[in-house]
């Protein structure tokens, strides 16, 4: 990799405009030297793309070039139009104006397959492998090695070995792709592109579904591809992690551009005052609360226990008090909250609410009578109803309450979610609109709304922030605060252990289905925790500490 | 309330009013010429045929249009419940049939009120049984209703013997062939249960539930919605407006028969696609199924005017009804990308 000032790339056109705030001389300032980068031609380079979506022009003209061995960030708020830029790149929607040059050329990919075919391959946060087909199925699917209209088993069995040792990863070819790890399937879907010769792999949010120790070993395969020449355009939301992978970072904010630079002129805070650009100044400061009387149990669940996950199982939560659990992932700390929510099979315990015996709840519903909610993981199919408007998600719990003799009216209901979506600092024109073009950050205010309305005693927060970007993450958290503040007992899972540790009076450590250990949040390091979660994990410890 | 019948699927404002109104005039209506698309395509159809066939307009006709499309009509409320609430069925035929039979076994010993009350409380338990079977033993909706409508078809055959159960009683002619200030009955019921269900679906708590469910099942679930009892209703109404429309159809006949159910269901689930009901669920509106209706009648009206072969009427439906859902996804992702 040379580098080469005098023929560094242009200055893009866009440049001017794409920093219309002003909030960054220095940006501006370091943005001719910022340009030496690499090899002189970059690999993607796109020019002055706009995107409008109806209501919405989610890109303004954006530039961005991608250059050969780089790890190229792309950051912003939700909502900034970083998935649809990517997406723009790869080929899945079509632009409304701008045009995109792969090697200088310029092309038109009318379908991801296209942009497949020509080294652009795309590896989203919700991966597209078929579950009950084998691990090496997947990686060959479409591309099928055939003789006669016959599979080749032992052509794909050689070529799938080789894509393993580029990886460095050993995946059994014939085990069923959905009973990997999320860390596997990643590691399939990123084989299958490297099977049709990536000149640029696109990278949606890699790590948010994934635990710890797994992503050191993504961190090596996207190391590993750079130095082979592969150029990667990353989407994140951990700023570690883009800091410590990256060789450029590019900041998104309302459509635009707002500063592009190279790894070692950003700081964290940095891209956080890039990121939220004139809103940095009233950023919110999360106000710790006191810890909470642990004088009155809210819940106190006992033995529980989920087939073949969950084992023996035992915690309780104060009025007011924010318990988060930490663990890898298997930890299973997901089905424990499901458990408690009635919703895993099979599972058993004992469960008193405000001292009073409760029963073991069978489904969401009897769970819901005894004031437990769950705002889960999976936003999009558990969370909300997408074809429904946002107000009627808010309401859904209890429609009655917005209806006058069980016949609903818009502007009753959303008189009814205003004031809880408000709390929630979610813009009111967003209320009217269906669920499903909300931004990530958005739509965990509506799953958050909708309980908040039913005056839940204890509510279970599974992955809060998967998805959401550092502003409406604070938000989230202080909304979490002030709930437990008005007395209600909060549950927080999260892979982010530095956000367990931050936002919890208490933290449970769960390691393969059980509980491993308690510790007081935010005074005990964090490093200790990670410790103990090791010190279980026998095997997973000594590969990646 | 007329605001929630007319107002749209899912209860959602597609005109955007966010934060930038004004980028969105031409999308927005791009949007509406393929949300009213079936509207338009109704208006059309009868200004065009109402040129071409003068008799058409007359009141005669349209009162006649009215009473012949009444039954599958009926149906076609029901099953737009079943649909938007993400399920299907296809037993509504083998129902018609039952309750037709039924209702006229009854009516040759009983007054004619209570055979009809008993044919639609018939209808109302095999919905009740189809909703346990889907909800219970989780069978496909599909493969569920479809091998109901056998079984009702199968027994309905061989307890009448294959017999028409025919009624000579003039008074079991009324449901059918009678009228109300003019209006033919079956006509009557049919735009009642249409505003009804209009109503319920659009504007009550169960029928946000439906597009909830329809929508999803998982997060309806989660949010401590009785999935299961709400998906059973839409079966229980679906059967019980089959078994209605099965006595209407006696009556007209003057008889009733097991073999006048087959296929009925295919024309039932057509009316509901063509007005522009998604069949994915969650999505769709009371109006819609009305348009299909209108649509469906006009075409049947046209076809015998202009003696069009049955056969070349099927290839037509079949050409309409793959066309209604083509323009229906293509608007749709015209919409989203």
């Amino acid at each position: 990799m040379i580098a080469n000032p005098s023929n560094g790339q242009e200055l893009p056109v866009g440049a001017a405009a794409s920093s219309p705030t002003g909030d960054d001389s220095k940006a501006a300032a370091s943005l001719a030297p910022s340009m030496e980068r690499g090899d002189q031609t970059s690999i993607m380079s796109l020019r002055a793309i706009v995107k409008v979506y109806p209501g919405v022009n989610a890109l303004k003209g954006v530039d961005l070039d991608v250059f050969k061995s780089e790890v190229h960030a792309l950051i912003g708020e939700n909502g900034a139009g970083k998935s649809t830029l990517l997406k723009i790149a790869c080929g899945a929607i079509a632009r409304t104006a701008g045009e995109v040059k792969l090697e200088g050329q310029k092309v038109e990919f009318e379908h991801p397959s296209a942009a497949r075919t020509a080294g652009v391959v795309a590896v989203y946060q919700e991966l597209t492998i078929i579950p009950a087909l084998s691990a090496m199925a997947n990686v060959f699917l479409g591309r099928e090695h055939r003789k006669w209209g016959f599979l080749r088993r032992n052509a794909m069995l050689e070529e799938y070995s080789e894509l393993q040792r580029q990886l460095d990863v050993n995946i059994d070819p014939d085990r069923p792709a959905g009973l990997l790890s999320i860390a596997d399937q990643q590691s399939l879907e990123i084989m299958r592109g490297l099977a049709v010769d990536a000149k640029i792999l696109i990278l949606d949010e890699p790590t948010a579904s994934i635990g710890l120790h797994e992503r050191e070993a993504l961190y090596s395969i996207v190391r590993k591809l750079r130095s082979r020449g592969v150029a990667i355009l990353l989407i994140s939301h951990d700023l570690d992690e883009v800091l410590e992978l990256s060789d450029h970072i590019t900041v998104l904010r309302d459509g635009l551009k707002a500063a592009s630079r190279k790894r070692e002129q950003w700081t964290k805070q940095s891209l956080v005052d890039a990121m939220l650009g004139d809103r940095r100044s009233s950023a919110i400061i999360i106000h710790h609360k006191p810890p909470p009387s642990q004088q009155e149990k809210l819940l106190e669940a006992s033995d529980i226990d989920v087939p073949g996950k969950v084992q023996g199982v035992s915690f309780n939560v104060g009025r007011g008090e924010i318990v988060g659990i930490a663990g890898l992932v298997g930890s299973r700390r997901t089905e424990l909250l499901r458990a408690i929510v009635g919703m895993e099979p099979g599972s058993s315990g004992k469960l008193r609410v405000k001292g009073k015996d409760a029963g073991w709840p069978t489904s969401p519903r009897a769970a819901r009578k005894v004031g437990i909610a769950l705002a889960p993981e999976d936003r999009k199919h558990q969370g909300l109803v997408l074809s429904l408007a946002s107000y009627a998600n808010v309401t859904l719990p209890n429609p009655w309450k917005a209806s006058r003799a069980g016949l609903l009216f818009a502007r009753r209901e959303i008189a009814r979610a205003r004031p809880l979506t408000e709390q929630l600092g979610l813009q009111k024109g967003a209320l009217r609109r269906e669920a499903r073009t909300l931004s990530g950050g958005n739509q965990q205010k509506l799953v958050l709304a909708k309980w908040l309305g039913m005056k839940m005693d204890v509510l279970l927060v599974d992955e809060p922030t998967r998805g959401v970007d550092v502003g409406a993450k604070q938000e989230l958290f202080k909304v979490l605060d002030d709930l437990a503040k008005s007395g209600v007992g909060v549950v927080i899972v999260s892979s982010e252990l530095e956000e367990v540790m931050d936002n919890s009076d208490r933290v449970l450590v769960m390691s393969r289905g059980r509980l491993i250990g308690e510790v007081e949040g935010r005074k005990t390091s964090k490093d200790e925790v990670v410790q103990m979660i090791f010190a279980a994990e026998p095997e997973s410890a000594r590969e990646h500490s | 309330m007329l605001e929630n019948i007319l107002k749209n699927d899912a209860g959602v404002e597609l005109a955007v009013t966010d934060k930038e109104p004004k980028r969105n005039v031409r999308p927005a209506g791009t949007q509406w010429i393929f949300r009213y698309g079936m509207v338009l395509a109704f208006i059309g159809l009868t200004i065009v045929t109402a040129i071409l066939d003068p008799s058409f307009l007359q009141v005669n006709n349209l009162l006649n249009l009215l009473r012949q499309w009444a039954p599958p009509g009926l149906m076609a409320v029901g099953m737009t419940f079943v649909i938007i609430s993400g399920g299907f069925d296809l037993s509504v035929g083998g129902t018609y049939a039952a309750a037709a039979t039924l209702s006229a076994w009854l009516a040759l010993s009983l007054p004619i009120p209570v055979a009809i009350v008993v044919a639609i409380f018939l209808g109302s338990v095999i919905g009740l049984i189809n909703g346990a079977v889907i909800t219970r033993l989780e069978v496909n909706p599909f493969v569920a209703t479809l091998g109901m409508g056998f079984i009702v078809t199968g027994l309905t055959e061989v307890l009448s013997n294959a017999m028409p159960q025919i009624v000579e009683n003039p008074a079991f002619q009324i449901l059918g062939g009678g009228d109300i200030w003019g209006i033919p009955i079956p006509g009557v019921l049919l735009v009642i249960a249409l505003l009804v269900g209009g109503v319920v679906l659009g504007g009550s708590v169960y029928g946000r539930y439906i597009y909830a469910i329809g929508g999803g099942d998982e997060a309806s679930r989660l949010t401590g919605l009785h999935t299961r009892s709400i998906r059973t209703v839409a079966y229980v109404i679906t059967g019980a407006l089959a078994a209605l429309a099965g006595c209407v159809i006696a009556s007209q006949l003057g008889e009733g028969q097991g073999d006048i159910g087959r296929n009925v269901e295919l024309g039932v689930i057509t009316i509901v696609i063509v007005g522009g009901n998604a069949v994915s669920g969650g999505e769709g509106a009371m109006w819609r199924t009305a348009t299909g209706i209108g649509i469906l009648a006009i075409l049947g009206n046209s076809f015998d005017h202009l003696q069009v072969s049955t056969f070349w009427q099927e290839v037509i439906e079949g050409l309409i009804v793959i066309g209604a859902l083509a323009i229906d996804s293509y608007g749709k992702r015209r919409v989203q990308s």
